[in-house]
């Protein structure tokens, strides 16, 4: 068969090359030159992109490493290890944690909430409340902080962990309302209307059935808030203060704020081992981030 | 709140959002009237949406809401960390806001915010996000995930992380970024001095790419290649299919990132507060970073809630433009 093919083929296409030698190298220069533009910019915006990333690398293996920049001589893992033996690292990782998953999962509960009636039943003001919940997933922490440092004062809540982690969840709410909503629009009603008929209530139907089935959407809008959190910096760092309850991103600051200009390394090394859980997380949200969202913040 | 109707599985499918309610609406076809509609079933059914809805709702009020509706009275006083003001605020009408718009280093915000703004969001990330994401979508399969994930991981870096990698690249006298244009003979540059708000643009920029980049892509790869095709027959060039075909087609993606970009650029803290604290004088004074300062190292709540207030304004317009944008891509993805 595959002999009959070849017999088949028209000789242009066997791909031998026409022509003299000569011939051929001036094709090919013409050719390269049409690609050239393309490689040089190709090679610009990769080292425009590449070039930081590769400072913090090199940094993190190089020891005594300063923002003066040097090629590394020889690699160590020193910056790691005294991060990880420092103290305070194992306990900042603990917060960030307890921040952005705590914050992730309330948000999630009650975006299960609110999307169930906006995605199974039409009622006045539906479409209003939806667009409100665009709304409000547009308004930035930022804009609010000051107003939200006086609330907590006034409710003695600065300083401690679960408020934060309640306020953190009720900025995630929007967008995971949002998410949820588009995954359960997605879900056959066929399936949990089955589940009636033995006497289950809708609510039962719903979260037995219904929200198992939705297991990976839910995830995905889990572990986008989660990173959220985790990246966060300005909320925690103005409404928390002691050292035991700060999560990673406002320690960075903290402890590199006055030394990082002398121990790039170490900061380096800290920054990376910061970055590595939302760069995993990412890889498991199957890079949704972008794509799918584009009705629907992520970041912010 | 009268009229709660059971979504109806005709309706369901016609209604269901993006992609596949075609499909969806075909199958549930056979069931329409199975749901019966009893006055008591009505009631019961109004009740739960009420408190599904209800409790995230009160959830989001208390915590978004009262603490607003608190800020605009704050503004209205002399409220502050320590002073007279601590004790026994007064109520001092508009003062804040009348000292606020004669002082000058809010102008000086105010412009600094627009400059990153314009610099960073619309012409960085937007602009130029666009043309990259022309450019990666004529490249090699290979070419592409080798940049794209070089873009993607400036973005997945938390926002500290960026900051502290470009204080060290562009630190002076030899940072990474003065070592290489010591090759060319250039500098050294002190970038955070001379040049602090390009320096943030870039940086930012630098941040947020992979948003656009794989929006825009996304969208662009969604353009059918059969129009490109016919328009390629009727002798229109590279340049004009990108302008009057391709363009026009992802408009919705380009409103929404454009949305985003600003909103969160506006909106933006970190990177700034860490990389020139406002400074030099107050050239890169952003409003957030000006609503940091006179709230919480000169302690003056009440000036600093009515900064927090302009900016709660100027993002409250951005998140309308963004709404009306999203609202209107759902529209034309059912249609």
């Amino acid at each position: 068969m595959s002999v009959q093919a070849l017999e088949v083929r028209p000789p242009a296409a066997t791909g031998r090359p026409v022509g003299t030698a000569h011939q051929r190298w001036a094709r090919r220069w013409r050719q390269g030159r049409k690609k050239l533009p393309t490689a040089v910019i190709f090679v610009v915006v990769f080292a425009f992109f590449a070039l930081p990333l590769f400072l913090l690398v090199s940094s993190a293996f190089t020891a005594n490493a300063s923002i003066n920049f040097q090629a590394p001589s020889h690699l160590t893992l020193s910056n790691f290890g005294s991060v990880l033996s420092g103290a305070g690292f194992g306990q900042a990782a603990l917060n960030g944690f307890i921040l952005s998953a705590g914050s992730a999962a309330i948000a999630l509960v009650l975006a299960a909430m609110a999307a169930y009636p906006l995605s199974r039943f039409r009622f006045r003001g539906r479409v209003g409340f939806l667009l409100g919940v665009l709304f409000v997933t547009g308004v930035p922490v930022t804009a609010l902080i000051v107003p939200l440092f006086e609330f907590f004062r006034e409710f003695g809540w600065l300083d401690s962990l679960l408020p934060v982690v309640l306020l953190m969840a009720a900025f995630a709410t929007p967008i995971s309302i949002w998410l949820v909503k588009t995954f359960l629009d997605n879900v056959d009603p066929a399936l949990e209307e089955s589940t009636w008929v033995d006497g289950a209530s809708r609510l039962q139907g719903y979260v037995r059935v219904v929200l198992p089935l939705m297991s990976t959407g839910l995830l995905v809008a889990f572990l986008l808030n989660f990173i959220a959190g985790w990246a966060n910096f300005y909320v925690p760092f103005i409404l928390l203060s002691s050292a035991d309850k700060l999560p990673i991103a406002v320690t960075i600051y903290q402890f590199f704020g006055s030394y990082g200009t002398v121990d790039y390394g170490h900061l380096a090394a800290f920054s990376i081992l910061y970055s590595i859980p939302p760069a995993i997380l990412y890889l498991f949200t199957g890079g949704r981030f972008g794509g799918s969202f584009s009705t629907g913040a992520m970041k912010g | 709140m009268g009229g709660i109707t059971v979504q109806r599985p005709a309706a369901a499918g016609a209604g269901r959002a993006s992609g596949n309610a075609g499909a969806a609406s075909a199958k549930f076809d056979g069931k329409v009237g199975k749901v019966g509609q009893s006055a008591a079933r009505r009631r019961k059914q109004r009740l739960l949406v009420m408190v599904m809805l209800g409790i995230p709702t009160l959830y989001m009020a208390f915590f978004l809401g009262v603490p607003v509706a608190r800020g605009i009275y704050t503004s209205l006083t002399n409220f502050a960390l320590t002073g007279p003001g601590a004790a026994h605020p007064q109520f001092v009408g508009g003062s804040n806001y009348g000292d606020l718009f004669s002082s000058s280093q809010f102008w000086d915000g105010l412009k600094a915010s627009l400059e990153y703004l314009v610099g960073s969001a619309i012409v960085g990330q937007v602009v130029v996000g666009f043309l990259l994401a022309v450019f990666v979508e004529r490249l090699g399969k290979m070419a592409r995930s080798v940049l794209l994930s070089v873009v993607v991981l400036a973005w997945i870096v938390p926002e500290i992380v960026v900051a502290f990698i470009w204080s060290g690249y562009l630190s002076t006298p030899s940072g990474l970024a003065n070592v290489l244009l010591g090759f060319v003979g250039v500098g050294p540059e002190p970038f955070l001095f001379k040049y602090a708000m390009p320096s943030l643009i870039v940086a930012n920029t630098w941040r947020g790419m992979a948003f656009s980049v794989l929006v825009l892509g996304a969208a662009l790869q969604a353009v059918p290649t059969e129009v490109i095709e016919s328009a390629r027959l009727d002798g229109a060039g590279e340049w004009r299919i990108l302008r009057y075909v391709k363009l026009p087609l992802v408009r919705t993606a380009v409103a929404t990132v454009l949305a985003l970009t600003t909103l969160w650029t506006l909106s933006d803290f970190t990177l700034i507060f860490v990389l020139t604290g406002g400074g030099p004088g107050n050239s890169t004074d952003v409003l957030p970073v000006y609503t940091y300062q006179q709230s919480f190292s000169f302690y003056e709540l009440g000036l600093g809630t009515a900064i927090s207030l302009v900016l709660l304004v100027l993002a409250c317009a951005l998140a309308y433009f963004y709404m009306k944008v999203a609202a209107s891509d759902l529209k034309t993805r059912r249609a």
